[in-house]
C-alpha cells in the first residue's frame, strides 16, 4: 500500500473549481452555487482513490469536469501519457481543444452508477460495448471488433454467447458488467468509477467489486472511486479523499483514515456508519451532527463545516482553513489540527 | 397478547409472466414495545408484506390468504376498509422510504401533520396546531412555529423525513412500521433519525417494525431479525443470536459478504454466486438451493419449513442442513 505513495501520477486535479448560476427569478437575485470549490489531488498509476462524502458534496460533478462533461469554471485536469518509462507528458483535458478532447478521452473512460439507465435499451450487448472502438475507429473490420467485444464480456465474466442480447435481459450485476467491458473498450488508463455498486444489491456489490479489483491488478488501471459507502471505500481504496460542501476536507491513506481520522467531519461521518454487529454496536460511540449541510449558494466565511462542527471554535468562522499535510500522506483541512 | 400476530400470510400477485409468490407463507408475531427487523434483498417481499398487513395492497390484481392477520386481537383480515382507515395513522403508523412522494407536495407541513389528529382524534384545528408544533420539536426541527407553513420542497431530505416521523408519531401509534425509513438519507442524518427512532421507543413504549436491507441498521436497532428470501422468512432469532450464530446459509452468507468499516484485513470480497431468484420461475425445492454451497438433494425437492434449530429455542431457521457452528466464517 505504501509503495503507491511514491508512484508516479497519472491524473493532477489542480484547484478546480465548477459553478452554476442561477439567473433567479422575477423577486429572486441571481445566486452562483459553487459544487466544486477548489478541488486538488493526485492520482497514481494503479491505485485506487475513494472520493467519499454525502450526497451534494460535489464528488459527482468533480468526476463529470474531469471528464469536461460540464465546464469548469477553472482550475486543470491532467492526464499523463507517458509510459511508465518516459518522461511525463501532461495533457491539460480542460484546456484541450475538440480534437485533442477526443483523443485524450480515449485514455479516461466514466462506469455509470445506474446500470439500467446508462444503457440504451435499444442496443445490443454487443453494439453498447463495440460502440466506443467504432467512434475511435479501432480495430478495423466489423468481425475484429466482434471478436474484440467477445473477449472483453469474457474478461469481465458475461457469456460471450449473449452478444445479440438486450440491456432488459440482464440482471443489475450484469448490467454493471456491461458497463465495465464499455469502460475498458478503449483501454483506458484512467477509469473513474461513480457510485459503481450503490443501485446493487448487497449479494451482488461484492461480484462486482471483485472484477474491479480484479482488472486492476490486471491491466495497471487507476481509479477514482466515488461512493458514499465508506465500508466499501475501504475495502477497494489505497487512499480516500473525504468531501465536504465542494472541498476535499481530509485526504490519507485507506488505514490511516479509518485508524486516525482528523477531520471532526470525517470523525462523524465513520462514528455513522452502522456496522453489521450488535455487539459492537452497542459499544460504539456516535458523533451525531446537528442539523443539515448549509445550502451551496450562501457564501461561507470561514470553515464550511463550522456550522455543524461539534468542536467548532471562535476562529473557524472567520478563517476558512486550507488543505494541508499534517503527518506524511495525510492532509486535513482544519484550524485545530494544523 | 401480542401487538400484532400474522400467520400464514400468502400475498401472490398474477402476472403475464406467471405467479408471483410475492410473500409466501409468512408467520410474524410483534410484541408491545419491541423492536422487530425484516431484512432482505430487493424483491425479497419485505415491503409486500408490510403493506399487506397495512391493508394496502389492491385485491385484485393481488390474490392474499391467511391463517390470521391479528393487531391487538383484533382481526385484519375481515375488518372493513373503514376500519382499517380508523388504525391506519392512528394505532399502526407508517414511515415510507421516499419522504419526497409520501408528502402532499400541495400543502403545508402544518396541514398535513394536523390531518390525523383532527381525522382520528376530532380535535380542532388550533388544537392540532399546538400539538404539530410540539411534534416538530420533539423531531428536532428547529423554530416549529415558522417551519409550519413550509412546503415539503423547502425541507431537506432529512428534515422530510423526520416531519413523516412526526406525523406518524401524532397519534401515538402502538406499532410503527418504518419501510427503509433512512435509505434515501445521509449516513450522518440517518444516524440521527435512528437515535430519534431509539428515544421515541424508550419515551412512548411504541413498537417498531423496522424493514431493511442494511444489516448494520438493524444490528444496532432491533431486537429481533427476520431474514427474508423469496418471499419467505428463513431465519428468524434474537439479534444478537442471528449474528453471533447465523444458521442459515443466505444469512451467513450475506453477513460474510457485506464490508465492514471495522475490517482489518483487505481480503477479496465474498460473494454469493448467482443471481438473486427470479420471482416467476422459482425452483421447485428451497429458493436459495442454486445459490446455496451447503445444498443436499433434497433441497432440489423440498421447500424447507421455518422450524426451531433447537428444542424450546427462539431461533428458527428454514434449511434442511446443519451448519457446522462458527460465526460468519
Amino acid at each position: 500500500m505504501t509503495a503507491s505513495l511514491e508512484q508516479r501520477p497519472i491524473l493532477r486535479v489542480r484547484d478546480l473549481r465548477v459553478e452554476f448560476t442561477n439567473r433567479g427569478g422575477l423577486f429572486e437575485k441571481p445566486s452562483v452555487l459553487r459544487a466544486v470549490d477548489g478541488v486538488s489531488f493526485d492520482l497514481h498509476r494503479g491505485e485506487t482513490l475513494g472520493l467519499v462524502g454525502e450526497s451534494g458534496c460535489g464528488k459527482s460533478t468533480t468526476a463529470r469536469a474531469i471528464l469536461r462533461l460540464l465546464r469548469a469554471s477553472s482550475g486543470s485536469a491532467e492526464i499523463d501519457l507517458g509510459t511508465a518509462t518516459e518522461k511525463p507528458r501532461w495533457n491539460d483535458i480542460l484546456q484541450a481543444d475538440r480534437g485533442e478532447l477526443r483523443g485524450l478521452r480515449q485514455h479516461i473512460q466514466l462506469v455509470f452508477q445506474d446500470p439500467y439507465a446508462s444503457l440504451n435499451p435499444r442496443m445490443t450487448v454487443g453494439d453498447i460495448i463495440g460502440e466506443p472502438m467504432a467512434v475511435y475507429r479501432l480495430h478495423g473490420s466489423r468481425a475484429a471488433r466482434r471478436r474484440r467485444v467477445q473477449e472483453l464480456m469474457e474478461e469481465v465474466g458475461l457469456d460471450p454467447t449473449f452478444i445479440r442480447r438486450y440491456p432488459h435481459e440482464f440482471s443489475g450485476g450484469q448490467r454493471q458488467r456491461i458497463g465495465i467491458a464499455r469502460a475498458l473498450a478503449l483501454d483506458p488508463r484512467v477509469i473513474i468509477c461513480d457510485e459503481p455498486v450503490s443501485a446493487l444489491d448487497v449479494s451482488i456489490q461484492s461480484q462486482v467489486l471483485n472484477l474491479l479489483v480484479d482488472l486492476q491488478k490486471r491491466r495497471e488501471l487507476s481509479f477514482v472511486f466515488i461512493a458514499h459507502d465508506l465500508s466499501v471505500v475501504k475495502r477497494v481504496s489505497h487512499r480516500v479523499a473525504v468531501m465536504y460542501l465542494g472541498k476535499i476536507v481530509e485526504l490519507a491513506p485507506y488505514d490511516e483514515i479509518y485508524r486516525n481520522p482528523l477531520h471532526p467531519y470525517t470523525r462523524a461521518l465513520l462514528s455513522a456508519v452502522p456496522i453489521p454487529d450488535p455487539q459492537v454496536e452497542a459499544r460504539r460511540q456516535r458523533i451525531l451532527l446537528s442539523g443539515d449541510m448549509p445550502s451551496l449558494t450562501s457564501a461561507i466565511q470561514g470553515c464550511p463545516f463550522a456550522s455543524r462542527c461539534p468542536e467548532v471554535e471562535e476562529r473557524c468562522r472567520t478563517i476558512a482553513p486550507e488543505l494541508g499535510e499534517v503527518t506524511p500522506g495525510q492532509s486535513v483541512s482544519c484550524l485545530l489540527r494544523q | 397478547m401480542s401487538l400484532l400476530e400474522v400467520e400464514n400470510l400468502k400475498t401472490y400477485f398474477s402476472t403475464p409472466d406467471g405467479l408471483v409468490k410475492a410473500v409466501d407463507g409468512v408467520d410474524l408475531r410483534i410484541e408491545p414495545g419491541s423492536t422487530a427487523g425484516l431484512v432482505g434483498e430487493s424483491g425479497s417481499g419485505k415491503s409486500v408484506l408490510n403493506l399487506t398487513i397495512l391493508g394496502l395492497v389492491p385485491t385484485p390484481p393481488a390474490i392474499i390468504s391467511a391463517d390470521a392477520i391479528r393487531f391487538e386481537g383484533e382481526d385484519l383480515i375481515n375488518a372493513r376498509a373503514e376500519r382499517l382507515r380508523q388504525l391506519r395513522g392512528n394505532r399502526i403508523a407508517m414511515v415510507f422510504q421516499d419522504p419526497m412522494t409520501s408528502l402532499n407536495p400541495f400543502l403545508t407541513i402544518g396541514d398535513q401533520l394536523a390531518e390525523p389528529l383532527q381525522f382520528h382524534k376530532g380535535q380542532s384545528a388550533t388544537k392540532a396546531r399546538q400539538r404539530v408544533i410540539e411534534l416538530l420539536r420533539e423531531v428536532g426541527i428547529p423554530e416549529p412555529e415558522k417551519r409550519l407553513r413550509a412546503y415539503p420542497h423547502e425541507f431537506s431530505g432529512g428534515m422530510r423525513q423526520r416531519a413523516m416521523m412526526a406525523m406518524a408519531l401524532a397519534c401515538e401509534p402502538a406499532l410503527l412500521i418504518a419501510d427503509e425509513p433512512t435509505t434515501a438519507l445521509d449516513v450522518t442524518i440517518q444516524a440521527q433519525l435512528m437515535e430519534f427512532l431509539q428515544r421515541i421507543r424508550e419515551k412512548h413504549g411504541t413498537a417498531i417494525l423496522l424493514i431493511t436491507h442494511d444489516l448494520g441498521v438493524a444490528a444496532g436497532f432491533c431486537d429481533e431479525i427476520h431474514v427474508m428470501y423469496a418471499g419467505k422468512i428463513v431465519e428468524s432469532a434474537p439479534t444478537l443470536e442471528i449474528f453471533r450464530q447465523p444458521s442459515h446459509p443466505y444469512t451467513r452468507a450475506l453477513l460474510r459478504s457485506v464490508p465492514r468499516l471495522d475490517d482489518d484485513e483487505k481480503e477479496a470480497f465474498v460473494s454469493i454466486r448467482g443471481t438473486p431468484p427470479d420471482m416467476t420461475n422459482l425452483p421447485q425445492g428451497c429458493a436459495f438451493e442454486p445459490r446455496c454451497d451447503h445444498a443436499i438433494e433434497r433441497c432440489e425437492t423440498e421447500c424447507p419449513s421455518l422450524e426451531a434449530v433447537a428444542r424450546k429455542s427462539e431461533h428458527h431457521k428454514a434449511c434442511f442442513v446443519d451448519l457446522e457452528p462458527g460465526a460468519t466464517s
